[in-house]
């Protein structure tokens, strides 16, 4: 039997993998062209030719350049944060419920920049805040949910949904207290809405870094996924790895939060299309989670600028109708079993 | 003769109850060990705290000479393996996948299984009946079949101490008697040893080479399966009288 | 027959007191803006106001010193300031109204909830809802409040002079040469209004035209792309303080566009523009000014 040839083929799977992760490239890569092409002003694929050889100054250009890419590029990199955010969010809960704000960094984030919306203040002072509230979150659920006992994924989970609800009642009461014309842009806020999104450098290191790490760690992951104590039997230091995880995911959240506010259902639904149409294991998972959620919230605000135009949506409306049929749908065709 | 796990003067006590105190144990190279006890008697927690899973309230356990509390996991998984009693499986994997973790404490950090690990992990599946099963999703699968899995991923492991909990549970009458078979040969094989926990008294009797009894009211005992497996002391190990009958099959264990 | 002629002129004197009784419980009966009759015994002497804008209206009428309660906000006239507060129009504290004993609630339409005007009622309260949809029912909302609280006078005498303003305003500027506006509510999300909202009407009468007139919703959200597209000849902004707002500086960024060529960034402090209350004539003025130099820019620009 030992000389037997294997019928299973791993360089086989490991293609399909590769497959898979350069249709995803090729989805993301046209996102952003179709992205950069919609709008108010129309811009044609000659257009986009252009610029990249010429440099002229001409309002097109501007446009595309100044208005475009960066939200196209934020749109993109938010979205890839909040899936791998949620895939190591599971994880770190084995919860297939858990998402990027479960453990109430959105909500940390929202008093940040609802405060700072309702003194008035310019959007540098919003994000920065909406930073501020995440950290002050990270450090209290992280404190709390140590406390003096251990700590298990069902404490931490129970601490951060009891922190993630004082938020919301917190959010509830400035909303209430708001003045008028501040309202709408807090709701605005509070529904995620890229609009003011900037060149994303800081949310572009975040996830690269964040993705690197979490890769390296994509086997013992899919461990964790087995359990706590099966990992710990094969191996894996868990203590340290579920350290590591709460501190990547919080800083993905945080980084997509301050940008983009609360873009709701990304992080929850990315991570399961795809644990259903291409498996868990996490070295191919949360590369592939990275471009499919970046694509979806690219997509989705695609279609949030110009589906009423000149009207804009909140793009957090859209990913929600775009994600909810889609998930249903792979749920549905799935033969990978149910969750 | 090697001892492949040790433990010296072990306290071990849990929400209260002690469960063993200056408690030695050595197991040797090709030994078979078993644990017999009631319901809540301890063998989950001693298996627990042999594992490195939890802490020992005072003593040392030493995996080949050395400290267990000090070596490092992926080390330790290298050289003990552990069958637990239930699994948590709330995400869809493929049989396949499950069966391939095993290998990860053998795997450098960046690297992915080889096609010898997965000529491993075939013939582990082979062994345990479930080759045709290799891309079903876990969920799919009975009882039965999940605990082979487990058995499986074992086998890909391939420790050389192992400590199982409860492995015949779910198991049919044949598959308990092929498996246990598989693996106390296995131990033979590897010049390993293995120790677990049992309920049922034949199956003891059948594979095991030595026990440990944890008594409900008294300190735990170990020895030879022939000095222990007698009606007196199994009837105070469960608190019910148990009769043993001479058939023409060898011995064998009823409750009375 | 001394004696009878005593008892018919006692039944006289007590008939006639009740049907002067019957009579008094009707005196004044006006339709508020919304066609609900408000009926009132006596001209109101405690008067809740339940708007900014209607502690506005109320004070114009002549009627400011019966005001006994408002609403935050309520900024204007100075004195305004000074009144008891019932909390905020849209979180208005329904005891604190009712604690106030007022014989009128005068309330918003639009802006107050529907519950608590509901409620209100319900308690017998006599309730007054202003909505203003065109321009031309400020005189008349501002009138029939006058009549209201007992000042019917003074109150068409205000009603008069804005109507007259209005006219002239339409007389002097709505025929002239379109100009392109757009206005700007707010940069975060960046607003716009369309026409529906009274002050694309202020545009419309200063012979402008709001570049967002045909959009759906009141107060839509657009695209900075959308302005681009629009290119209009002058942008206004209101913003929120009394001051130009630092985000309506940031057009200058795109030169292409026409407003920012010809330097048409305006400012109107919103309280005159976007409060439904007689101020809105000052606010007209002060946008027919502001596109009137539009125009001669524009046609200056042209000339050249």
């Amino acid at each position: 039997m030992s000389n037997q040839q294997p019928t299973f083929k791993p360089a086989l799977q490991r293609k399909q993998a590769l497959y898979v992760l350069l249709l995803l490239s090729v989805a993301a890569m046209g996102s952003v062209a179709l992205s950069l092409l919609s709008g108010s002003i129309s811009v044609t694929f000659a257009d986009l030719w252009q610029l990249l050889s010429h440099d002229q100054p001409t309002l097109t250009r501007t446009v595309v350049m100044e208005l475009r890419l960066p939200r196209t590029l934020a749109a993109l990199i938010v979205g890839a944060e909040l899936a791998v955010a949620g895939c190591l969010m599971q994880v770190l809960l084995r919860n297939p419920l858990a998402d990027p704000y479960v453990l109430g960094v959105s909500g940390g984030a929202a008093v940040g920049a609802l405060c700072s919306i309702s003194l008035g203040l310019g959007a540098f002072w919003i994000s920065g805040s909406a930073f501020v509230g995440a950290l002050v979150n990270l450090l209290l659920v992280f404190g709390l949910a140590h406390g003096q006992g251990s700590w298990s994924p069902t404490r931490l989970l129970l601490t951060g949904v009891v922190t993630a609800s004082g938020w919301g009642a917190v959010v509830s009461f400035l909303l209430s207290i708001g003045e008028d014309s501040h309202l709408r842009g807090m709701l605005f806020w509070l529904m995620g809405d890229l609009s003011r999104a900037s060149l994303a450098g800081v949310n572009l290191t975040v996830l690269l870094i964040c993705l690197a790490l979490s890769w390296a760690l994509a086997r013992p992951l899919n461990l964790m996924l087995r359990g706590e104590l099966q990992a710990k039997a094969l191996g894996v230091s868990v203590y340290p790895i579920q350290l590591t995880l709460y501190l990547l995911a919080s800083a993905l959240t945080a980084s997509a939060v301050t940008q983009a506010g609360s873009v709701g259902f990304l992080g929850l639904v990315v991570p399961h299309i795809l644990r259903l149409s291409i498996g868990t294991d996490h070295r191919v998972l949360l590369p592939a989670a990275a471009l499919a959620g970046g694509t979806l919230l690219l997509l989705a605000d695609t279609l949030a600028r110009t589906l009423i135009a000149p009207q804009q949506l909140p793009v957090g409306v859209i990913t929600a109708f775009i994600g909810v049929p889609m998930f249903l749908w792979v749920l549905q065709k799935s033969n990978r079993g149910q969750l | 003769m090697m001892n492949c796990l040790t433990a010296k003067q072990l306290k071990i006590s849990i929400s209260g109850k002690t469960i063993c105190q200056q408690f030695d144990l050595q197991l040797n190279a090709g030994e078979v060990w078993g644990i017999l006890g009631g319901n809540g008697a301890g063998k989950t927690t001693l298996l627990h705290t042999l594992a490195g899973f939890r802490a020992a309230d005072q003593g040392e356990i030493r995996l080949f000479d050395q400290a267990i509390a000090q070596l490092k996991p992926r080390t330790r998984a290298q050289q003990m393996g552990f069958l637990l009693q239930d699994d948590q499986a709330q995400f869809p994997a493929t049989v396949l996948e499950t069966v391939l973790q095993g290998r990860h404490p053998h795997l450098g950090f960046w690297q992915w299984e080889s096609p010898e690990d997965y000529l491993l992990a075939e013939q582990a599946l082979l062994k345990v009946g479930l080759a045709d099963y290799a891309h079903r999703p876990i969920e799919q699968l009975s009882g039965g079949e999940r605990q082979r899995l487990k058995i499986a991923t074992l086998l890909v492991q391939q420790p050389k101490v192992w400590l199982l909990d409860e492995p015949a549970n779910h198991l049919d009458l044949h598959h308990q008697i092929e498996l246990l078979s598989l693996l106390t040969a296995q131990i033979k094989v590897v010049q390993g040893c293995l120790l677990m926990s049992l309920h049922d008294l034949n199956l003891a009797q059948r594979f095991c080479d030595k026990l440990i009894l944890l008594y409900p009211d008294q300190p735990p005992e170990q020895g030879c399966v022939a000095d222990l497996l007698v009606e007196e002391k199994l009837s105070q190990l469960y608190q019910h009288p148990i009769r043993c009958l001479e058939t023409d099959a060898g011995r064998v264990f009823i409750a009375g | 027959m001394p004696a009878l002629n005593h008892l018919l002129s006692a039944f006289l004197l007590a008939y006639l007191s009740i049907t002067q009784a019957i009579a008094s419980t009707v005196v004044i009966e006006v339709q508020d803006d919304r066609g609900h009759k408000v009926k009132l015994s006596q001209p109101a002497q405690r008067i809740v106001s339940l708007a900014p804008s209607t502690t506005e209206l109320l004070f114009s009428a002549g009627a400011g010193k019966q005001v006994v309660g408002v609403v935050s906000y309520s900024n204007f006239p100075e004195e305004a300031q000074r009144i008891t507060s019932v909390g905020s129009y849209n979180q208005v504290d329904l005891e604190s109204v009712l604690a106030l004993n007022p014989d009128l609630v005068v309330a918003w339409y639009s802006g107050n909830s529907p519950a608590a005007i509901e409620q209100l009622k319900r308690l017998g309260m006599p309730v007054y809802l202003t909505e203003t949809r065109y321009l031309e029912q400020l005189p008349v909302t501002v009138r029939k409040l006058g009549l209201l609280t007992g000042h019917a006078d003074s109150a068409e005498k205000i009603a008069e002079q804005l109507h007259q303003g209005l006219v002239t305003l339409k007389q002097q500027y709505s025929q002239q040469r379109p100009v392109r506006v757009f206005y700007q509510v707010w940069d975060e999300p960046l607003i716009t209004i369309n026409q529906e909202n009274l002050i694309s009407q202020v545009i419309e009468l200063c012979g402008g035209q709001n570049v967002f007139a045909d959009l759906n919703s009141i107060a839509p959200r657009i695209s900075v792309e959308a302005v681009l597209q629009a290119n209009p000849d002058v942008i206004i902004a209101s913003g929120m303080e009394e001051q130009r707002p630092e985000w309506l500086d940031a057009w200058q960024y795109w030169p292409s566009l026409n407003a920012v060529k010809q330097q048409q960034l305006h400012f109107i402090p919103p309280d005159l523009i976007q409060r439904q209350t007689p101020r809105v004539l000052q606010g007209a003025i002060l946008m027919c000014q502001q596109l009137a130099q539009t125009r001669q820019r524009l046609s200056k620009a042209s000339n050249e």
